[in-house]
Parts: structure tokens; sequence; C-alpha cells
């Protein structure tokens, strides 16, 4: 019998190949794949945020957890899928803004809320704001995360929020923003509904955001 | 006789500050110095004589001790080999990394800073300075730093899981090897040319444990540090984003300045290094405050770093100034500097 204190063990400490192991093993077994994930890979990747927001861990240790976490969860999703069940909390379009290039903190918040039940949808950095439109359109998104590095491209997230506006779309999805330049008083500003300094603390915003804390 | 801000910045470095009219404002200047004069950035990143025209503007006008070869952090990168964008007014960036694969690296080739593209470009900054202004301002020239510049190469993620990943730790280290090598040849072509500083920027370097730090990149920042240093430059470190966690360490790595952002504790900083013959240089949080606030706020923020440093530590930013700052704000962090306490 898999001992699935391992799985979490593997993800926490980003061990993906043992990782893909266990998962395959435990389904051999006929674990509930659903079960897994709740039970044992989000816990886990839940304590992969904790350790990195308390300086634990850092950015390479967060980036292997979310590796395995992913390794894992392409396994269980077909399963999942096939039994007709979903995997997603909910569904995020994250992206940085036009002009930016910079995509660390937002691929470190994409990981987080993957990790933790989230359906996430990244359309990458540089992304004008009907590019943003266009990803909440096609994939009804609950919420988009804009993230900026620079003070210059900051101000672009106020134009993304605009366009949803003005495409109507505003009222369907929560936005967060974040970014090294960016605080909360210019989150208030600009009309966006949170903002986060930390990966960690973008998941419980989010989860926050849609009721589900 | 007025003291110039080369003599200024010797005296900070030799512990000598007590007589000082004022420490040095080492501001760092890039977007902020092509749009004060008017000029594209792309203009500033790719033709030398517009970023030396823009940092002279600027170090007189904002009374900055510097004069800055800094312009993005992809002039390496460049010159190995990888093909850049150059939007009008935005930062270099490469089209597609240029080692996908950490197999890659095996191929990686050196160049020649001397028969290089943009650090050509650089070199031919640092001449143009020293001849407009000889010895009287300090004159910094650039390399990046081990990790940024294997960052650079891989693409920050890729890099970031190499550093950990043990399938990777060979090849990892050989592209580490190979970039400090580069630093190296470049850090020297500078000081040749009449770069007296030489600064390594490796932000990367703020997003490891301790652990990677210390036994993975400290290394070979030591092996530029102190190529720099015998080559007769001074070696300043500049690593953006938090460094608490890594201080105690910089300290064995040898460089003569190093560069704190605004959220680095001063105080304890400047304990650490003190008797080591390094000198801390920051930390004003360049967004909330030099960006953002009220000349009142600035001068406050500069005053805070003066108390915290104990007048030990040259006061700039944490990072770049950026690019729409209220000129107000920059003549006020300029004059808060000769107030006494």
């Amino acid at each position: 019998m898999t001992d699935l204190n391992l799985l979490y063990e593997a993800i926490l400490k980003g061990k993906k190949k043992t990782a893909i192991e266990l998962t395959n093993a435990a389904l051999e077994e006929k674990a509930d794949p659903k079960s897994l994930i709740d039970n044992h890979m989000i816990k886990a990747m839940e304590e992969v945020g904790r350790q990195f927001e308390n300086h634990e861990i850092f950015v390479p240790e967060l980036l292997m957890a979310g590796r395995a976490m992913k390794a894992s969860l392409n396994i269980l999703q077909p399963v999942l899928q096939g039994q007709g069940a979903g995997v997603s909390i909910g569904k995020v379009v994250i992206g940085t803004v036009k002009g930016d290039l910079h995509d660390i903190g937002k691929n470190l918040v994409a990981s987080m809320l993957e990790g933790c039940g989230f359906e996430v949808i990244d359309i990458g950095i540089d992304m004008d704001s009907a590019k943003f439109v266009e990803a909440i359109r096609e994939h009804k998104a609950n919420i988009l995360g804009l993230s900026a590095l620079l003070t210059t491209t900051m101000p672009y997230m106020k134009t993304v929020i605009e366009a949803l506006k003005e495409a109507g779309l505003r009222d369907q999805v929560k936005v967060i923003v974040g970014g090294a330049p960016v605080s909360q008083s210019f989150a208030t500003e600009i009309g966006a509904d949170g903002y986060s300094d930390t990966a960690n603390s973008a998941v419980t915003k989010v989860k926050d955001l849609l009721g589900i804390l | 006789m007025k003291i110039t801000p080369y003599q200024r910045l010797r005296a900070m470095l030799d512990g000598n500050a007590k007589d000082l009219d004022r420490v040095p404002n080492f501001n760092i200047l890039m977007f902020f110095a092509a749009f004060y004069i008017n000029k594209p950035f792309g203009q500033f990143c790719t033709d030398y004589r517009i970023l030396v025209e823009g940092n002279l503007s600027c170090v007189e006008k904002f009374d900055i001790d510097i004069l800055s070869t800094l312009s993005d952090p992809v002039r390496e990168t460049a010159d190995f080999g990888t093909e850049l964008e150059y939007p009008e007014d935005e930062l270099p960036h490469p089209k597609k990394v240029l080692l996908p694969n950490i197999e890659d690296v095996e191929n990686l080739q050196l160049f020649d800073p001397l028969k290089s593209k943009r650090i050509l470009d650089r070199i031919r900054a640092i001449e143009l300075f020293k001849k407009e202004k000889n010895n009287e301002y300090p004159i910094l020239g650039w390399v990046e730093g081990p990790l940024a510049e294997a960052s650079d190469l891989r693409g920050i993620n890729e890099s970031l899981v190499d550093i950990i990943d043990d399938e990777n730790e060979e090849l990892f280290h050989l592209l580490l090897k190979k970039c400090t090598q580069e630093a190296i040849w470049c850090a020297k072509a500078q000081i040749e040319a009449g770069a007296h500083i030489i600064g390594v920027g490796d932000a990367a370097a703020s997003l490891i444990s301790r652990d990677l730090y210390r036994n993975i990149v400290a290394p070979y920042e030591k092996q530029i540090a102190d190529a720099i240093k015998n080559a007769g430059g001074i070696a300043r470190l500049h690593i953006c984003g938090d460094i608490n966690h890594i201080l105690e360490d910089i300290v064995n790595v040898g460089f003569d300045i190093i560069d704190i952002d605004w959220m680095v504790d001063m105080k304890r900083a400047v304990e650490i290094f003190d008797g080591t013959g390094s000198i801390i240089n920051g930390n004003v949080d360049p967004v909330a405050v030099v960006f953002n606030g009220s000349t009142s706020d600035v001068r406050n923020a500069v005053h805070k770093c003066m108390k915290d440093s104990n007048g030990k530590a040259c006061i700039s930013a944490g990072c770049e100034i950026p690019k729409f700052t209220p000129h107000e704000n920059l003549i006020a962090f300029a004059q808060a500097l000769y107030d006494k306490f």
C-alpha cells in the first residue's frame, strides 16, 4: 500500500520523479484521485506557501514543488475527467501587462494557484488589454491576475480594468494586481478588487474574493 | 577647495567620511536620464553618446556623485549571441533565450569585449565620460553577475530550477563558470578604458536561499570581485530585492560597495559590514518614496538612511530612479544629504 504521506513529502520537497511514481502507484491501488489532490497534494502546496512566506524556502524550492505538483496533476486530471469530475475550484487568467517582460512573480503566483486547486490560464507577458478581455471571455474566468514590475507599466493595469468595463465583463470577474512597485493604495486607486505582495497571499486573496475560505 | 564626487567616494572608502560636506549621492539613472533629455530609451541603450549626455545632464542638475553606464541587463546576453528586440522606448529584450536546453551550455562561446557590440558601446561610454570629466566623478562600469547572466541566457525560471536540480548540476556550474569568465574579461576591459568602479548586477541572487547563495553563487561572485580589485577597480555588488538573509555571506565575497534595496535593514547591514573595509549604499524606497512621495517624504527617508547608517553609507534609492519621478523629489533627495544631525 502506497504511503500517501510520501506523496505529500515528494511535492513539498519538489521531487518530481518520486511524485509521479507515487501517484501512479496510488492510482493502481485504486486510490480516489480527488482525495489524493485534496488531502495530500494541495496540503503539500499549502505548506510550500507557508514556508515561502516565512522565508524558510525560496523561489527555486517553490518552482520545484510546483513542477512536482503539476506532474502529478497531469496524471490525475484525465482520470478525474473520465469520472466526470472536475478538479478546479476556480478559473484564473493571469498575465503581465503591456510593455513589461517580467514573469517570475506572475509564474510564482500561477504555480501556487494551480497547486492549490485553481485552473490557471497564463497568457504570458507584454499583454495588451484586448488580450486580457479576449482571455476572460474565452475561458469564462472568475479571476484576472495582473502583474507589473515597472513603474512605467503599472498604470496599464488601469487600462485593462477600463477595457473590461467597456466589454461589459467587469462584473463577471474579480481583478487582483501585484508586482514590486504595486501597493494596496494603487490597487484601490485603479479599481482593482485585490492586491497581494506574495504568491501565498495571492492564493488567500483569490479564495477570499471567491468566498472559498 | 570644493571636494569632487570622486574624492567624496574615496574618503568614504578610506573611512574618512567624518569631515565630508556630505555622503555620496549614488542614485542610479536609466529610463529617467533618457527621459530627462527627451531621447527614446532605445537610443539610450544603443548609443553611448546619448547615455553619456543623459547622465552628464542629470548629475549636474541633481547633484549626483557618479557617472553610470547602466542601461539594461542584456548587454552581455546580446554579445553572447542572443538576438534582441530593441523597442523604441522600452527595455531591450531577447526574442528567445539563447540556451533553451541546459545541454546547449557546452556550445556557448565566450566573446572578446573589444570586438563585441553592446559591451564595446559601454566601453565607449566610459571613454567619453573620462574625456569629459576625467577623474572628477567616479565612472561606473557594469557587468552582469553569474546568476543574473545565467538567467538571461537560460530564462529565469529555468535557471532557478537548474540551480537546485541535481540532474543539471555539472552543466549549470559550467554555465556559471562561463558567465563568470566573461564578466571578468568585460570588467577588466572597462577598467582599462577608465572605469573606477565596476558594478556587478546579480538580482536573481535575492531569490535563492542562503545555502544556495553561499555554496553556489558566492564563490563565482568572489572571483569577479577579486578580478576587479586586482585590476585596480572598486568592486560594487548590486542585488536588488530582499537580501537580508544573505548579508553575512556577502561579507566574505569581498566587494567594496554593497548596494541594498529598500526592504533591507540599513542599520543591520551597516553593523554587519562595519570594520570589513566594505561600505553600504542605499536604500530609500524608489517607488513609494522617491516616485510617489512628497519632497518631505523624500527628505525624511534620506535622513533616516543617514541616521541608520551613522554617516557610514552612500545614499541612493534602493534601485533605479523611476522614469517619471518628479524633479523636485530628486532635488530634495540631494539637498537632504547636506543636513547634519
